[in-house]
């Protein structure tokens, strides 16, 4: 029960921050995100330790489109060091795409959503790769893809306040803003991330992420 | 546009606060005795005092990793405490009275949840 206030909070805001999509077996996230004019939010639930099942909500203002589907998140690599961890993931859904956000559903076509993520990071440091696309039926597609460097300004230990300071490169090769570089500020602490920041244009950016 | 997304950014930090304001209250002896080992609600990273097993492992790297492996010990209902040490890299469980989890159990549990066991140490009774 508990575990449904995030996850209402999570969906109220009709927000995915980018973070591991999967946990441990029978843990569950949500996750939200706004960036370059984009909404994304997605709701996890770790069925294995390799695969995480999810319910994802996408939608672009600039092209104005939504996709809503269902799909799964697979740990294909991961390097469990003394001091780090890597993680390589795919990701994929398949669900609806359709136009015009206030009409939610309008000219709807089959479509799918991939995905590969591959991280890095020990306690100081971290580095994140990210490719993602979306196609419709009838030829309609969208690729996109973040990098991301972080330092930890402190090394915080279990349950304290845990602090990132991070440069985000986001590139969507069609939008009027194809290169946002990003400043982003990363808190977490608990269960609860949260993340801001801003684009050398102004644009805004802001995530956040629930795990329960 | 981007004063939205502000305020979009400000909801979310204070959406943080009440779940970061958690009390560090961590159990007495007596106390732990008197609930089921799931309901113990011990602050994040409160140490077990005296632990019965002591485990390395490797790839923790975050509270995230932490919280997995504090969820998943307390998730069998079998200890009385769980402690993550982010710095020692390792996992403390205190069993609960009369419970035990042999070390096989323990490393595949470690393993299901994403880590490397290095080493399983039991403490003298």
């Amino acid at each position: 029960m508990r575990g449904l206030v995030p996850l209402v909070a999570a969906l109220a805001l009709a927000t995915p921050a980018l973070a591991r999509p999967i946990t441990y077996p029978g843990g569950s996230m949500a996750m939200f995100e706004y960036a370059n004019e984009s909404w994304s939010n997605e709701v996890m639930y770790t069925v294995t330790p390799k695969y995480s099942v999810a319910v994802r909500s996408d939608y672009d203002r600039e092209f104005n489109w939504q996709f809503q589907g269902v799909g799964a998140n697979y740990l294909a690599y991961r390097n469990n060091a003394a001091d780090a961890q890597g993680n390589v993931y795919l990701m994929g859904s398949v669900g609806v795409m359709s136009e015009d956000r206030a009409a939610f559903g309008k000219d709807p076509k089959a479509a799918v959503m991939t995905g590969v993520e591959a991280d890095w990071e020990n306690r100081r440091f971290l580095v994140l790769g990210q490719v993602k696309g979306f196609a419709a039926d009838g030829g309609d597609k969208t690729l996109s893809w973040r990098g991301r460097v972080g330092v930890a300004p402190y090394v915080g230990e279990f349950g304290d306040l845990h602090t990132w300071l991070m440069l985000q490169v986001d590139n969507k090769p069609e939008s009027k803003d194809p290169l946002l570089v990003s400043g982003v500020v990363r808190l977490f602490k608990g269960p609860v991330l949260v993340e801001f920041g801003a684009s050398q244009k102004g644009d805004a950016f802001a995530s956040a992420m629930f795990y329960f | 546009m981007t004063i939205k997304s502000l305020a979009l950014a400000a909801a979310l930090a204070a959406l943080a606060v009440p779940a970061a304001a958690q009390p560090a209250s961590p159990a007495s002896a007596e106390q732990l005795k008197m609930h089921k080992a799931e309901d113990i609600k011990a602050a994040p990273g409160a140490a077990v005092a005296a632990p019965d097993v002591v485990v390395k492992v490797n790839g923790l790297v975050c509270d995230f990793c932490a919280r997995s492996l504090e969820k998943t010990f307390r998730r069998t209902g079998k200890v009385s405490g769980v402690s993550v040490d982010l710095t020692a890299k390792e996992v403390r469980l205190k069993f609960a009275a009369g419970a035990n989890i042999d070390d096989a159990t323990i490393r595949k549990l470690v393993k299901d949840a994403g880590y490397a066991v290095v080493d399983v140490r039991r403490t003298a009774a």
